[in-house]
Parts: structure tokens; C-alpha cells; sequence
């Protein structure tokens, strides 16, 4: 179907229901679809711009560094600075696809400079990423691009994140960036029909947003399975942050029953509780539940590329979390079997309910 | 999840500029089967609840008989895979009523009990096989079965295997071998299979609606040539000259065929691949630290960004002539 006569039938039906208040800028729309059939429309120009600029970065890094120029902290955070408003003023004023390898080379190098620049002056760790998380949140007001929005989403999630470790913060307290991301990443996806008629400014950003908040929840995750690895204690903050998905996925699952049009109170009931005793063998391990609450999100609003990631994290996590288990294989065997017994009926159960609905 | 007549990013455009209501934009995400409906959680919940229960079953059972296997008679450890095996492989011929997607989830999961199969029956014999014969065996035995199925997980599997099975046998069974070398044969493999999943030449294509199996084997089948080529530009390796013999040719192929079906991943991911490659081959000659990084990242931003341009030309030019149609 053409893209255009799908659009026109789109406004036709919007007219319908809207009413004679209904209005649309022509000329800008006639615009706007002529530019995203260019540029974003296809994930792999997306991944191919953040590859090279990935790269670049890298290489203009080593360019940096063998050049002596960690020798001169002013040069690094001058360097810096002028990198990262090169990237975001560049970004504003040529909103294009071409521009955006570019500009992620210069943001992100920019940070780098700037960030070891001060660490070596003996600047407090703390200024420099609350710093980071300021210009951030700058890079997503100012520049307006996909992956620059996108870049500092990552930028100020993960600054926010260092802050905790860094000062040595653990328990319950730990977790308030994961809270952060974690509610931030319902919200915006649970109301981007709002967020779309809140003007064009935030409607460009939407996309970008979403991806940023997810892709920083799943980073979260990740790091929860291997903060060992990297020499970290337990943050301990699992159980706080299982309750909160938890939470999260009980909110979905009524979006479901609604969906499903389940009526019954003991259906319901029954629903909720089945959720609540699979959550419970989990509860200390907070990346399973966080990759089924991502996974019913994607599914729930429609993300494609996120339901494969959400399903191989569910996938990672759920073998990870059986192989950590200091049980005997028997206890291992019985923990797997009976769980995956239950699924198994609720599906046998469930499919029947299917047919009898299908026969009324 | 049924297929929208409007997509996502329709509706973003169309509400960016204009006084579209978030209701109604809401009520539109709801009725074009953009957000899930009921049909599409009916389907999501049937394959997640099979999928996940069945997994879990079967890996509580295998961890069962680990921790009884010293114990069990050779003939029982033998006999519950067989019959695993054979459970699924009847419920899949003879349930006729059954979904064609379970039936491939059933398959896929005898394909892998094969391999259970043949490592308990090297274990009870000690046969002293290489582990590239385990490969091998078990390749060959789900051949069939992957033929026949067309389901792009049980081919993804299959792909595996036969990676696997190469660079066991190259590793155990051939005089040394350069790495140059083990990688123009994986190379040569896994863009067979790009080709074989594309191709309708089986008679029964991979159901492989999203090109993700097809994209994985290219990319598989590009990265294992240009380390190749890296590295006998590099290293100037003896097989160097064969491998880019296969890179020129392979690329020339690829690009050839993403043009002709509008592939997009193909016309990324090999001119990137090029670019690395001619990126190597410049900085090698030069032993100067400072200025190889700052060519290099200058040559990346530049080499990227014209590709993009390109990229970005053609998509235009592909949607332009899809509305002609």
C-alpha cells in the first residue's frame, strides 16, 4: 500500500473521530515522510552510525593518548569541552543522518577527555559525574538527533548509576538509579500516546527515549549477573528492586486480563497468584524478574527489536541463575522440573479454556 | 501479533504535526494491532507457557539422570534419550491437529536430545571418538529433519553444528593449520548457508519471514573473511591471497544481491567490512603511532558517513519506486 494513501486514510479516519477540530500541517507532514523514508527508516543505518562512530571514538582516543596529551589535563578537559559542544550545537543545527557518526565520535570523546581530564586534576568524583549527568541532559534538550538523544540517555543513566559505587553506597539506597530507569521506562512507554500529543519537541524525542531507558534497564540487569566479575560486591539491593518489578509485572499482567477479557474474580485471582509463585523462587535474583517485565512491556506496546533482546536476556539470565546454584544436581533437577510441570498445565488448562471460549 | 495496516512511526509523524488527542492516538496504537490485543497475548502466552515449561522439564530431567547417571544401567541411560527422541518425533507425526509451531519447537528439541544421544553413547563406550565425530554424527543425523522443517531455529541449530563440526575437524584431524585459513573455510560455510536460506532452490523455503537466520549467516560469513583479510594483510600469511580471492568474490556476490532484493544488511555490512580491510591495509605500511590513530579515526568518520549517504540515497530510491508500483 502506498505510504502516502495509508496516511491519507489514517488523517481521513482521525477526521472521523476528531471532529471539525481536527487540523494538520501538510506541508510539514508531506516533508517529514519524505525524510524518514530516508534516513532512520531501516535499523541497520541505526547500527551501522553507532558502529563507526563507536570506532572512531576509539581510534580518536588512542590518537589522544599516544599523542601525550593525558600529560596535560587543562588540554584534555578544554579538548573535551569543545568536543561535546561541537557534538551537540553540531547535532541541533544539522539534524541529519550523515552528521550523527560525527557527532557520536565527538560526544562521546568529549566525556572521555573531559572526564580523565578533571579525575587527574583531583576533581571529586562525584562533580564529574553529576557534571556528566548536567550535559546530558543538555545533549537530549539541545540536539534533537535519534542517536545523540539516545547516547545521552546512556550517558546520564550510567553516570547516575557510577554515583553509588563510587561513594561506596550499598543496600537499599543502591537502588534508586534502577528505580529511576525502571519507572521511567513504564511511564514513558505506558503513556507515549500522551507523550506524541505533547508537541512536536517531545514526540521527536519519544523513540529515542524509550530505546535509551530500555537498553540502560537491560545494562542495569547485566550488571546486577556480573558485578562480581568486574570486582564489585553486592549492591544489596536485589530484594528492593525485585518488589518494585514485581510491581511492575503485576501492573502488566492486569493489562492482560483486560486484554483477554477475563471476567471471572477466581480466574483473576488464580492469575495473580500463579504470577506471584513463580516470581517467588527468583525474588533474591531480581534480573529474571527485570527480563520478564521487559519482555511483557515489548510484547504489551509492540517493540519487535526489544522482545528478541528481552527473550535472549530471559533466556542468559535463567541458565546463569541455575548454573550460580550452590545445590546438588538432584535439588537443581527438582527446582527446573516442577516449575516447568506447572507451565506446562497452566498451558494444558489455558488451551482448554481457548477452545471452549472459541466454541461459545 | 496481527500485522498493522498503519505503523508506529506513521502514527508518530501524523500526531508531531498535528492536534491529534492522545485518546485517540492511544485508541489507534489499540485498534491497528500495533499494542497487543487479544489475539496476539492468546498467541504470545500459548508459545511462552509450551516454550518455557517444556525447556524447564526437559532440563529438570537431564539434571536429574546427571546426578543419577554413575548409578544407571547403560541400557536405561541409552533407553530414556531414545525415547525422549521418539516421543517427540511421534507426537509431531502423528497429532495432525497439532499447531505447526509446536511441532517445531518438538522437533527442534529432538534434534538437540540427538546430541544428548550421541555424547551418553560415547561416554558409556569410551569410543575415544574426536569430539569433531560427536559434531559430525550429530549434524548428519538432523539433517533431514532440518530440511524438512523449514524452521529458521532448528537451521539456526543446524548452522551451528556445522560451524562447530568444521573447526573441530580442522583443529583435530589436519597438520597445522593457519587461523587464516580455519576462517576463509568458515567463511565459505556460512555463506552457503546465507545463500541456502535465501534460495527457494529446497522447494520448501526457511520460514525465515524477518531475514534474522539469512542476516546472521552473512554476518557470520563476512566477519570470519575480513579477519582473514586483516590478518594477512597483517601478518602476510601464506594462504593471504586465497582469502581474498574469496572476499572479492563474496562481496562482489553480496552486493550484487542486495541490490537486485533490496538488501539492506548486505549493502552495510560488506562495504563496512571493506572499509576495515582498506583501513588495515593503509595503516600498515606506516610505524607512526600518533598519526595512524588520527588517520584512522578520520578515515572511519569519513568512509562511514559516505556510506551512509549512500545507504540513505538508495532506501529513498527503493520507497520511491514502491509507491510507483
Amino acid at each position: 500500500m502506498k505510504r502516502e494513501q495509508k496516511i491519507n486514510g489514517l488523517l481521513q479516519q482521525i477526521g472521523a473521530t476528531e471532529g471539525d477540530g481536527f487540523a494538520y500541517d501538510k506541508e510539514q507532514l508531506q516533508r517529514a515522510i519524505g525524510q524518514s523514508e530516508n534516513a532512520y527508516a531501516n535499523i541497520v543505518i541505526k547500527i551501522l552510525s553507532g558502529a563507526g562512530g563507536f570506532l572512531a571514538t576509539l581510534a580518536l582516543l588512542g590518537f589522544f593518548f599516544v599523542a601525550g596529551l593525558y600529560k596535560t589535563e587543562p588540554a584534555m578537559i578544554i579538548s573535551g569541552i569543545i568536543s561535546i559542544a561541537l557534538a551537540i550545537g553540531g547535532s541541533r543545527i544539522a539534524n541529519h543522518t550523515f552528521f550523527d557518526t560525527v557527532a557520536i565520535t565527538l560526544y562521546i570523546t568529549g566525556f572521555v577527555l573531559a572526564g580523565i581530564g578533571m579525575g587527574s586534576m583531583g576533581s571529586d568524583s562525584n562533580v564529574i559525574l553529576i557534571l556528566f549527568m548536567i550535559v546530558s541532559i543538555a545533549g537530549v534538550l539541545i540536539s534533537g538527533g535519534f542517536m545523540m538523544t539516545f547516547v545521552s540517555v546512556l550517558l546520564f543513566n550510567g553516570s547516575f548509576f557510577a554515583i553509588f559505587p563510587v561513594n561506596h553506597l550499598y543496600g537499599y539506597i543502591a537502588a534508586v538509579p534502577m528505580l529511576f530507569v525502571l519507572a521511567a521506562l513504564y511511564w514513558l512507554t505506558a503513556n507515549e500516546h500522551r507523550i506524541l500529543a505533547a508537541g512536536s519537541f517531545w514526540n521527536k524525542l519519544y523513540q529515542s527515549l524509550q530505546s535509551g531507558f530500555f537498553i540502560s534497564f537491560l545494562a542495569g540487569l547485566i550488571w546486577m549477573v556480573h558485578q562480581y566479575d568486574f570486582g564489585f560486591g553486592p549492591m544489596g539491593y536485589g530484594r528492593l528492586l525485585s518488589v518494585a518489578i514485581d510491581i511492575g509485572i503485576l501492573l502488566l499482567v492486569a493489562q492482560i486480563i483486560k486484554s483477554l477479557q477475563i471476567v471471572s474474580k477466581v480466574t483473576i485471582v488464580a492469575i495473580y497468584l500463579l504470577t506471584i509463585v513463580l516470581l517467588l523462587p527468583v525474588f533474591n535474583f531480581a534480573y529474571i524478574p527485570g527480563a520478564l517485565f521487559l519482555l511483557l512491556l515489548s510484547v504489551r506496546y509492540g517493540y519487535k527489536v526489544e522482545i528478541g533482546l528481552s527473550i535472549a536476556a530471559l533466556a542468559y539470565f535463567i541458565i546463569k541463575y541455575y548454573y550460580d546454584l550452590r545445590l546438588s544436581l538432584l535439588y537443581k533437577s527438582g527446582l527446573l522440573f516442577f516449575p516447568g510441570l506447572l507451565l506446562l498445565l497452566v498451558w494444558y488448562f489455558y488451551n482448554r479454556q481457548l477452545k471452549r471460549d472459541e466454541k461459545i | 501479533m496481527n500485522e498493522p495496516s498503519v505503523d508506529r512511526e506513521d502514527i508518530h509523524l501524523v500526531s508531531r504535526h498535528s492536534n491529534w488527542t492522545a485518546q485517540n492516538i492511544q485508541a489507534t496504537f489499540e485498534h491497528s494491532g500495533i499494542y497487543t490485543g487479544k489475539a496476539g497475548w492468546r498467541k504470545f502466552l500459548n508459545f511462552f507457557l509450551i516454550g518455557l515449561g517444556l525447556a524447564f522439564v526437559l532440563a529438570g530431567i537431564i539434571f536429574f539422570f546427571a546426578f543419577n547417571w554413575a548409578s544407571l544401567h547403560k541400557v536405561i541411560k541409552l533407553g530414556l534419550v531414545e525415547t525422549l527422541i521418539a516421543v517427540c518425533i511421534a507426537v509431531v507425526v502423528l497429532n495432525k491437529r497439532l499447531d505447526e509451531k509446536i511441532k517445531n519447537i518438538l522437533l527442534a528439541t529432538a534434534s538437540i536430545l540427538v546430541g544428548a544421544l550421541f555424547a551418553v553413547f560415547g561416554q558409556i563406550y569410551q569410543t575415544g571418538a574426536d569430539a569433531y565425530d560427536l559434531f559430525l554424527g550429530w549434524t548428519l543425523a538432523i539433517l533431514i529433519w532440518t530440511l524438512v522443517s523449514g524452521f529458521p531455529v532448528l537451521w539456526f541449530i543446524f548452522m551451528l553444528l556445522c560451524n562447530a563440526t568444521l573447526c573441530l575437524y580442522i583443529e583435530q584431524r589436519t597438520s597445522h593449520v593457519e587461523a587464516i585459513e580455519m576462517l576463509s573455510w568458515l567463511f565459505g560455510l556460512n555463506a552457503l548457508f546465507a545463500l541456502l536460506v535465501e534460495a527457494v532452490a529446497l522447494g520448501r523455503p526457511v520460514q525465515d519471514k524477518t531475514g534474522w537466520l539469512s542476516g546472521l549467516a552473512a554476518i557470520a560469513a563476512v566477519c570470519s573473511i575480513t579477519i582473514a583479510v586483516c590478518l594477512g594483510i597483517i601478518d602476510r600469511s601464506p594462504g593471504f591471497s586465497i582469502s581474498l580471492l574469496l572476499a572479492i568474490a563474496g562481496f562482489a556476490a553480496g552486493i550484487w544481491y542486495g541490490l537486485r532484493h533490496r538488501k539492506l544488511l548486505y549493502l552495510a555490512l560488506i562495504p563496512f567490512a571493506v572499509i576495515i580491510i582498506l583501513i588495515t591495509a593503509i595503516v600498515r605500511p606506516f610505524n607512526d603511532p600518533v598519526g595512524i590513530f588520527f588517520l584512522v579515526s578520520l578515515l572511519i568518520i569519513g568512509l562511514t558517513t559516505l556510506l551512509i549517504m549512500q545507504l540513505v540515497k538508495l532506501n529513498k530510491r527503493w520507497h520511491e519506486e514502491r509507491t510507483e508500483d
